[in-house]
């Protein structure tokens, strides 16, 4: 220990309770030259304003209530303070910034202070580690705690959290109205989880007041904050989604339920609640370490962008708290811009769009695939849907109008320019590119979700945006629509229908899939309605159905292309091998075409022999298409 | 949410309405008899096929017994005891016996070709409808008019079996073993050599069984022939592999139809030696081509619950013999009327067997689909389908 650097008292006065009075002869032996008298705590604050004019610092050893209480006095007659816990006081030792060891905190006790510090005041009480309104999750967790316990203490809190209505008035300022579970004033001297998180930015000496408040507005957001938590990724430059943060002189705080004022622990008053600083007015002996005099920043800061406010608040103070975060327009604002731009009806939309068909006609015409993937890629159908997923969870009737319309416009010229080339072309081919495309099935609705899905995903992040051709790619609008249109210039209705399925059913699946993500991203409108949802899970019922029938249909087709090829004719005496088939409907006919491998040459009779074989195995009529391979 | 409901409630009825499509009608009991015969072989060395063949027929007939005008069929087995030295005249007389004694209206005949074939004239003489479940040399409904079969024809048989050998299989060279004292045998051998050749094979031994030792087989491992055509009984298919498997040697192999019935009866601990032949049957473990229908699971039902054995290929042959028959007999307005059920057995079309479709054409020939498998722990697994 350097003694010599430090200057001790001359004359102390050791205040004491309970039976802490035998300290004195620590404090005595420490320092024999120090005249140092002791006072139990009721003689203390009886005798207060009598007390010697000589004594220059007081040393207490007595409860948290006797010490605020000689607090107060010290602060009247400006007088220092020494502080000796006892073995209980760990958050007092931690105030003072102690060890453990009581020569320690008897050398403390006794120096000459040299500094004061801020003391914190709300509704008039002091506040030395703390104070609390309403549920605030692990604000009160120590360093070390256990994950398990920190996790289950997590989940026991998700069960009770509430948001209530909360005003933040600050002076010369609006009052803030948001909504949160709670709020606690943060002070530099408590070792938990709020202090560590604000610790760079408060300082005993900066005359502020920090309040960290608690709003857990959705289940995902409480468990994002539990996972942050867990893995120490929350500063305060960083707060989670669930936290905001002041940081002011003078502040009032009303609830829209009287919660308690918890302070140092102890129900202490009740809300409203004013806390203000008194700038550097409390004497008291600290270790020199815990003062963060070298950086000290006085500026005002209130980051409570991450709370509810307006509708937010209003939905938050509705209900328990929701499984998914919701928002306002504001608060996604670029997202929403974007948005609103893809939904517009637009020349270049329409430009588009045309070229897109064409291209996908002459592709499907040309049975090119590339062709036809060149299409997807430029085809902009995809942009207007996802607008209008979002439109439909926001309830957002512009927005979902507006997209309804550009979407329902592409839909027009698609059809229109396809079925002009095909009514124009002569040929009536079916290539196996449109054949593709003539028969939806679940698992294109499996398809439509899936691309749905991530099509909202690189919507909302703009460094995922390049993967959206992979989703254009995926679900491949144009084509289908090409399809039908070419159906509607040949004026067959079942082409077109079929194709029209499979079109519709990948821009119901897009929109539902894209609205559920949306949602569970958190860009659901705090105030909405449920109708246009249920309309889209009805729409999405129903094609089902149809779908559903066409999935089965395609099991039947797969096991029956699959039974074909054991089946073998012996007509005449000629040993007829089925090689490969397919089954599909044309013009609503079942059409099988089959490659046949035969050794000897196949007369008419016995063509209509097999033919009559072919059609025994099946209750349904078919046309059957068959290509002869011969053994030579 | 009223409209969610809506929507259940329509969905509920659509489904519980399409539901009622498929209720069956019961016909009224009207205590009226009519009696059909099954007759067996009468050798004893084929008791078990007897004995298998009526389990299917019995099973059916507990199954399904009415007639579409509330009568009854019965079944009367005819045990045609002692016949076995004088096959012809027992199976004949027997039947003759039976038909003035119980008014019998039909008869299923389990009896082999060689016997069916010998029997035939006395049979068709008798002018009762009569279809021969496992009989199947090609003459066995020729040159009469009231025996027909439900079997394909051997004649159908063999040609597949050639054609798989050398077109599927692509085997260019094949030995032929066959039973001299057997027309069934000898028929089948006949008519593979004459198609494998045909068609560009080369059939390097065509012999007769009795002619069959190791030389013989040494010598066609030297010639490196490919595949062993042995449309033989079990015994003589087991003497063969014994012998090929002596000499170290595994060609492929190729029998004929009721082979895995007969050793699953009689030499159920020789199964595994069957192991990877190909034989032609009339049926196959499979469910590739049909879904089970609803009357063979609640076949199934009635056959556990009657018998303790496993039914086999004949066994399956019973039951659609008897249902042959009852729709025959439904057909006619008065079911002792001969020529009008011989007629419609003559003329029954796609008619749904256990696993495939069949028809019986107007010579009594019955046609239905061939199936080539491989036999693989005492199952048909099915290779190909021979429409």
């Amino acid at each position: 220990m350097k003694e010599q650097n430090i200057e001790y008292v001359q004359n102390a006065l050791f205040v004491y309770d309970g039976e802490n009075a035998t300290r004195i002869e620590e404090l005595r032996q420490f320092k024999p030259d120090i005249d140092i008298r002791a006072q139990s705590i009721d003689h203390f604050l009886e005798s207060a304003h009598n007390i010697d004019p000589a004594i220059e610092h007081l040393v207490v050893c007595a409860t948290l209530a006797h010490l605020k209480a000689v607090i107060e006095i010290a602060l009247q007659l400006d007088i220092s303070l020494g502080i000796l816990p006892d073995k209980d006081q760990k958050k007092l030792q931690y105030y003072i910034g102690l060890p453990g060891d009581e020569e320690h905190q008897v050398d403390l006790a006794l120096q000459k202070n040299q500094q004061a510090i801020d003391l914190i005041r709300c509704n008039d009480q002091i506040v030395l580690f703390g104070a609390r309104m309403g549920r605030v999750p692990v604000a009160e967790m120590g360093e070390g705690e256990s994950r398990f316990r920190l996790f289950r203490q997590f989940i026991s809190d998700l069960r009770r959290i509430r948001l209530l209505g909360f005003t933040f008035t600050l002076p010369n300022q609006k009052p803030i109205d948001t909504a949160a579970s709670g709020c606690v004033i943060v002070t530099h001297a408590a070792d938990n989880f709020t202090t560590r998180l604000i610790g760079s930015d408060e300082n005993e000496i900066d005359g502020m007041v920090s309040l960290l408040v608690a709003a857990p507005s959705s289940v995902m957001r409480y468990l994002g904050f539990l996972y942050r938590v867990l893995k120490g990724h929350i500063t305060i430059q960083k707060l989670p989604d669930t936290l905001g943060y002041i940081k002011t002189r003078e502040l009032t705080i009303e609830t829209s339920k009287i919660l308690q004022l918890d302070i140092d622990g102890t129900a202490a008053s009740k809300t409203p609640v004013t806390c203000k600083v008194q700038p550097l007015v409390l004497k008291v002996n600290r270790a020199p370490n815990i003062a963060n005099t070298a950086k000290i920043d006085t500026s005002e800061r209130i980051e409570l962008s991450n709370l509810p406010m307006g509708n937010e608040k209003i939905k938050a103070m509705r209900k328990k708290v929701p499984f998914f975060p919701y928002a306002t327009e504001e608060r996604f604002k670029d997202l929403f811009v974007v948005l609103r731009q893809d939904a517009r009806l637009d020349v270049s939309y329409l430009t588009l769009m045309f070229l897109s068909t064409m291209l996908a006609t002459v592709g499907l015409f040309l049975n090119s695939s590339s062709v036809i993937i060149g299409a997807m890629l430029l085809a902009p159908l995809m942009a207007p849907i996802v607008s209008l997923a979002m439109g439909m969870l926001r309830s957002d009737y512009d927005l979902y109008l507006q997209s309804a319309k550009t979407i329902a416009a592409g839909i027009l010229i698609a059809l229109g320019a396809s079925a002009l080339f095909s009514y124009l072309l002569p040929s009536a081919l079916v290539t196996a590119e449109m054949s593709a495309r003539l028969n939806p099935s679940l698992l294109d609705l499996a398809v439509a979700i899936f691309a749905g899905i991530a099509a909202a995903y690189t919507k909302s992040d703009k460094k995922m945006l390049s993967g959206l051709a992979g989703v254009a790619i995926a679900v491949a609008l144009v084509p289908p629509l090409s399809v039908a249109g070419v159906g509607l210039g040949r004026l067959d209705l079942n082409y077109f229908g079929q194709a029209f399925l499979l079109f519709f059913t990948n821009l119901v699946g897009i929109i539902l899939s894209a609205a559920l993500v949306f949602r569970v991203l958190g860009y659901s409108a705090a105030i909405k309605s449920r109708k246009s949802f249920i309309y889209v899970v009805l729409t999405l019922a129903l094609i089902s159905v149809p779908l559903y029938l066409s999935y089965e249909k395609i099991v039947e087709n797969v096991r029956a292309e699959s039974a074909w090829k054991k089946e073998r004719f012996l007509v005449n005496g000629k040993y007829l091998i089925i090689k490969q088939t397919k089954r599909y409907k044309q013009g609503g006919a079942d059409v099988i075409e089959m490659e046949i491998v035969a050794r000897d040459s196949l007369t008419r009779l016995d063509l209509d022999i097999l033919k009559g074989k072919i059609r025994n195995t099946t209750d349904r009529k078919l046309l059957i298409r068959a290509t002869i391979t011969y053994i030579l | 949410m009223n409209i969610f409901r809506k929507w259940c409630v329509v969905a509920f009825l659509s489904i519980w309405i399409s539901g009622c499509d498929d209720i069956a009608v019961k016909p009224q009991v009207s205590g009226k008899v009519i009696k059909i015969a099954f007759v067996g072989d009468g050798s004893s060395e084929k008791a078990y096929k007897d004995q298998d063949i009526l389990e299917g027929i019995l099973a059916a007939n507990a199954a399904d017994p009415l007639l579409d005008n509330g009568d009854q069929l019965e079944v009367v087995y005819i045990e045609n005891m002692g016949a076995g030295d004088t096959p012809i005249r027992g199976i004949t007389e027997i039947i003759n016996e039976h038909i003035k004694q119980d008014h019998i209206s039909a008869v299923l005949l389990g009896a082999d070709s060689k016997t069916v074939l010998e029997a035939k004239q006395n049979i068709n003489a008798l002018g009762v409808p009569t279809l021969a479940v496992i009989a199947t040399h090609p003459a066995v409904t020729e040159e009469v008019y009231f025996i027909s079969q439900l079997s394909f024809d051997d004649e159908r048989q063999a040609q597949s079996a050639a054609l798989f050998v050398l077109d599927e299989l692509a085997l260019r060279t094949a030995a032929v073993w066959f039973d001299e004292s057997d027309p069934y045998s000898s028929y089948l051998a006949q008519v593979f050599r004459t198609t494998f050749e045909l068609a560009g094979g080369r059939v390097d031994a065509f012999s007769i069984f009795s002619e069959f030792d190791q030389t013989a087989l040494a010598g066609l491992k030297t010639r490196k022939t490919q595949v062993l055509y042995i449309p033989l009984g079990a015994e003589q298919v087991f003497h063969v592999l014994e012998t090929a498997n002596e000499l170290g040697w595994a060609p492929e192999i190729m029998a004929a139809d009721g082979l895995l019935a007969t050793v699953l009866q009689k030499y159920p601990d020789r199964l595994d030696e069957l192991n990877g032949i190909y034989v032609t049957d009339v049926f196959s473990h499979t469910n590739e081509f049909v879904s089970v229908a609803n009357f063979v699971k609640r076949l199934a039902d009635y056959y556990d619950q009657m018998f303790s054995d496993q039914p086999s290929t004949d066994t399956a042959l019973g039951v659609e013999a008897y249902q042959v028959m009852k729709v025959a007999i439904n057909r006619c307005l008065d079911p002792g009327n001969g020529l009008c059920v011989n007629r419609n057995i003559r003329s029954l079309e796609n008619h749904q067997g256990i696993i495939s479709k069949f028809s019986i054409n107007a010579d009594g020939k019955a046609s239905r689909p061939i199936f080539i498998n491989t036999i693989q722990d005492g199952q048909l697994r099915l290779v190909v389908k021979v429409n």
